[in-house]
């Protein structure tokens, strides 16, 4: 029998903020892949269970069948790294068959529920966790999976899962091996001046990418379908970027996801970029402290220690900079925001954040959604209702993170 | 632990009733009440304190003939001995009454589903959840026993009931899950008790009713059925025991009851309090803020509790990182003690007497610092001073030689060592391997216990020693020092405990022929080390007694005698550990012809300074 996947999000995922405010954590890419895109390679189905406010944009992209079969069913965390080997360890703990729970950190990261265990209706991300652990299944001797328990753990991943997961990924895909560790997809466009370094990892265009001329690539480097490179554009190592973006300027070990615009020069180095993202001509951050030290993050009442020398920036989904926009070391720039000048603190959703200007205020959902529309038409996509709730529903939840960003408007 | 008594028949008067729980007082007795049914209501009694010598005569009920009543004497587990908690408890409309022995762990969803039904409580007990429950189940039910039955459906947790209903005033109801009920057959009544010790003054025919089984008792008779309503078939027993015998549970000593009590009181202990949702433990008289903020724990214990305190400290520091000292409760208030404002003091006391604990207590409030209570009696002054505690639901002890009270608070330090550590980055792995080994406890408690003739023969075997040794590492530390006090208190053995790395230091010099050694050695962190004690002892001529993990054959060849214990996770190695050690003192103290219950010089609760 082949492996009945439910990815489910738990209780803890205040800490993947913005990230996973508008996508299911099991829709957040990280080294050319996401979690769905593991669980599927272990086969079989794969359903899902999410935060209520994302469940109707996640069905219209994801079947969610699986969860209400009576058979075993296998539950993975939807925190869980994309490392493409947890696809063989899926495989393998399915088809032993025995029952178990195991835990990463504070949270439950898999489960193999057996046969005729009945899910209640009302199972969702506040009671999964709950629901697993009282069924007392053996505790597994190991912690099986590692997950993301903070958004900056995403670019931290980036790294040590990048080589792996884009060897598989070359092995599963039809690509053609253009120059030596160039790997192309159908209708790929390769300027002839462009410079594709790949002594330290493979490079991999999907279809219909289009690199410019004296563009200067260093991989391993991901680039997603329907992608422009641009001239003179620089991206070099652990550059993961999504389907139809625009890609100029410095890019170093970064993630960007579909959709998103960084055109013009400025540099964007060790950082995660949402979709739908503009980043404004000349905006760069800073991923390294003058003191050469640990990056240390902000979140509210406390702080959090990276572990990480290099650690730029985390921008969430729709988010805007204007030109000349400077971001300081390891700030977090929330959904729908739109950032001015320099940025030295972190910034909530649906925000006008012009501190050094001394203005800081609150970016109306009906502005938010306007913004919207036109993106989506420039794509060719039309919003849906359910888009518009879910940034809506995002613009009510992240409400208090502006409530208590009081800070005086000044630099 | 409560008593419960229930009669149908004739001589459905008070003073039979009273009768019948004073034989169950040693079950409990900080608070009594009876009812009776007549002519289509009920007649009920409640009062304070121990039954003593009350006048039947002077419980004036209405005076009318009754064919029915239930009767309790009470061991507080929610609630302090008040009258308003005192059982019966009855229904909003006064027509439905109920004695339970047990534990309703789901009494405060229930309550509040009731309350929010317009249902009134007048006390805080988790019983009063039962008549109201009951009273709900009648509004579609016209039949009470089926409405009895159906209300307990929705119980979580264990119970011995007995209930009245003024609409059949001829018939008592009895349930049992969990806690002991026991049917007395008549020759024209039945009856029910906790116990067969109320029920020889009546007839010594009986019937042991099982887990999952109810039972509606009438003057000519009575019918047995599952809690599902399928009739079911009991036989008849006679009882053998005599009186006392049956107040000790058929065991010669309290002692030695009270050791044998050890899996069920552990068991009350966890009960209701694992959160295996979390993997973590609710211990639902300590506030969240409080322990949010501790940064510190001082612990203030005397003679056993003391012991258990040690373990705590262990407990605390290596689960959740909290710095904690133990102090004797007499040298607390003249030691100046430090206590930060962010310092919690707790005081361990079984019965919530102890004077230099109390003493430690009022001092450390007078500096301002976070107190709570560990006892085993509810209600008790430290209790009470205290404000906010844990009780530890073991059931009255008797025995002098304090025994299921010092398992049971170490059960309750370890949740709160775990509840602790899960709030200060313990992993929910961690904590649920921690949950897993406290449920099995109970199991491992009662495999220890099947081994007493063993331990009662190596007892026989070294009861003639004057001198003796224990020594443990860390956790069994603690339990070295309890070994040792268990064996000086009830035989008049000189003994010590040692830490045993300790004992090259000075204590190794006592090591003779004539000097056994009970070396604990079932961590197995450190197992390898206490093995490096064993050969120095035996080096030295002297006699080992090991308490060793089950399997551990290594040591069993080196010791002269080995009792074996259950594997579990070193920190809950002490709850354990410490079983055999009661028994050896036990059976030691039996064959030097002590007074096992009573030994001189010493009273159960110290409430002198």
């Amino acid at each position: 029998m082949e492996p009945r996947i439910v990815l489910f999000e738990d209780h803890l995922l205040d800490d993947m903020s913005p990230i996973c405010l508008t996508r299911p954590a099991f829709a957040v890419t990280c080294a050319c892949y996401t979690l769905r895109d593991v669980a599927c390679a272990a086969g079989g189905e794969v359903g899902w269970i999410v935060r209520d406010h994302l469940a109707k944009t996640t069905a219209q992209r994801f079947p969610r069948a699986v969860l209400e079969t009576a058979g075993p069913r296998f539950f993975l965390n939807a925190s869980v790294v994309p490392d493409i080997r947890y696809a063989q360890k899926v495989r393998q703990l399915w088809e032993k068959g025995e029952p178990f729970v195991a835990t990463a950190g504070d949270r439950v990261s898999a489960a193999l529920v057996p046969a005729g265990t009945a899910a209640p209706e009302s199972l969702g991300s506040e009671s999964i966790t709950p629901w697993l652990l009282e069924m007392k299944l053996p505790l597994h001797e190991e912690e099986l999976f590692r997950t993301f328990d903070h958004q900056f753990e995403v670019i931290k991943y980036l790294e040590p899962l990048f080589m792996e997961n884009l060897a598989r990924r070359v092995r599963a895909g039809a690509y053609r091996e253009v120059a030596p560790k160039v790997y192309a997809a159908e209708n790929v466009s390769l300027a002839s001046t462009a410079v594709l370094r790949t002594g330290d990892g493979p490079i991999v265009f999907e279809k219909d990418v289009e690199v410019a001329d004296f563009a200067y690539l260093v991989g391993p480097v991901h680039v997603g379908a329907r992608t422009r490179v641009i001239e003179r554009a620089s991206l070099k190592e652990h550059v993961c970027i999504g389907e139809t973006c625009k890609i100029g300027g410095e890019v170093e070990a970064s993630i960007i996801e579909s959709f998103t615009n960084k055109q013009h020069h400025g540099f964007l180095g060790h950082s995660w970029v949402g979709s739908w993202v503009n980043l404004g001509a000349g905006t760069s951050n800073s991923d390294l402290k003058n003191t050469y030290g640990e990056v240390r993050l902000e979140y509210p009442h406390r702080r959090v220690d990276t572990g990480m020398q290099f650690l730029g920036c985390v921008i969430g989904d729709f988010a805007k900079s204007a030109i000349n926009t400077s971001i300081f070391t390891g700030k977090i720039i929330g959904v729908s925001s739109m950032l001015y000048g320099f940025v030295g603190a972190n910034v909530p959703s649906f925000c006008n954040y012009a501190r050094s200007f001394g203005q800081i205020t609150e970016c109306p959902v009906d502005q938010a959604l306007l913004i919207q529309k036109r993106m989506f038409a420039r794509r060719g996509i039309r919003q849906t209702p359910e888009d518009a709730t879910l940034l809506k529903d995002v613009f009510e939840l992240t409400r208090s993170e502006r409530l208590i960003s009081d800070e005086p408007p000044s630099l | 632990m409560c008593g419960i008594f229930g009669y149908a028949g004739p001589e459905a008067r008070p003073d039979v009733l009273i009768e019948g729980i004073k034989r169950l007082e040693y079950r409990g007795y900080d608070s009594w009440g009876l009812c009776l049914a007549a002519k289509d209501r009920l007649s009920l009694v409640r009062r304070v304190g121990r039954i003593g010598g009350v006048d039947a005569s002077t419980l004036l009920m209405d005076g009318s003939p009754s064919r029915s009543g239930i009767a309790h004497t009470r061991w507080a587990t929610h609630g302090a001995p008040t009258e308003a908690n005192a059982h019966p408890h009855a229904d909003c409309s006064g027509r439905v009454a109920v004695i339970h022995n047990g534990i309703i762990e789901n009494h405060a969803s229930l309550r509040a589903g009731l309350v929010a039904g317009g249902h009134r409580f007048s006390s805080e007990t988790d019983t009063e959840v039962i008549p109201h429950l009951i009273e709900e189940m009648l509004k579609g039910e016209p039949d009470f026993g089926a409405a009895f039955l159906a209300a307990l459906k929705l119980l979580t947790g264990a119970y011995g009931i007995a209930a009245l209903w003024a609409g059949t005033p001829d018939t008592v109801y009895v349930a049992r899950h969990g806690s002991p009920i026991v049917l007395g057959v008549g020759k024209s009544s039945s009856l029910v008790a906790s116990d067969p010790a109320p029920l020889v003054a009546h007839t010594r025919d009986v019937i042991y009713l099982d887990d999952g089984e109810a039972a509606f008792l009438h003057p000519d008779g009575f019918e047995t059925r599952t809690l599902e309503g399928a009739p079911v078939s009991k036989r008849v027993q006679q009882v053998a025991f005599s009186l006392p015998d049956i107040e000790r549970g058929g065991f010669p000593h309290f002692m030695l009851k009270e050791i044998a009590e050890q899996p069920e009181s552990i068991r009350n202990a966890l009960r209701g309090r694992i959160v295996r949702s979390e993997g973590t433990a609710k211990l639902g008289g300590v506030g969240e803020d409080l322990l949010r903020k501790i940064r510190r724990c001082h612990i203030v214990a005397c003679g056993t509790a003391s012991h258990a305190g040690l373990v705590g400290k262990y407990l605390l520091e290596n689960l959740a990182r909290i710095p904690t000292q133990v102090t004797f409760g007499a040298e607390f208030r003249y030691a100046h003690p430090v206590l930060e404002p962010d310092t919690l003091v707790i005081a361990i006391s079984q019965s919530g007497e102890t004077a230099d604990t109390l003493a430690g207590i009022r001092e450390a409030k007078i500096q301002g610092a976070e107190t709570i209570g560990i006892c085993n009696v509810v209600g008790s002054t430290i209790a009470r001073e205290c404000g906010r505690g844990i009780y530890t639901h073991a059931g009255p002890e008797i025995g002098v030689a304090s025994t299921k009270a010092f398992t049971s608070q170490l059960v309750v330090l370890s949740l709160l060592a775990i509840h602790l550590g899960r709030m200060r980055g313990m992993s929910l792995r961690a904590g649920l391997l921690f949950l897993d080994a406290l449920e099995r406890l109970p199991a491992q408690a009662a495999q220890i216990l099947g081994a007493k003739e063993k331990i009662a023969a190596i007892a026989k075997k070294y009861a003639s020693y004057r001198d003796f040794m224990f020594v443990g590492r860390l956790f069994e530390y603690p339990i070295a020092l309890e070994g040792a006090l268990k064996l000086k208190e009830i035989s008049y053995i000189h003994a010590e405990g040692v830490q045993a790395a300790e004992m090259k230091h000075g204590p190794i010099a006592l090591i003779e022929p004539n000097v056994p050694t009970v070396v604990l050695a079932a961590q197995a962190e450190i197992r390898d080390k206490m093995m490096g004690n064993t050969h120095e002892i035996l080096a030295r001529s002297g006699k080992v007694i090991a308490v060793a993990q089950d399997g551990d054959e290594e040591l069993a060849k080196l010791a002269q005698d080995t009792i074996f214990i259950p594997k579990t996770l070193d920190p809950l190695v002490p709850i354990l550990a410490v079983i055999p050690l009661q028994l050896l003192a036990y059976y030691v103290a039996v064959e030097r012809g002590c007074d096992v219950d009573k030994p001189r010089n010493l009273a159960k609760s110290v409430t002198v300074e």
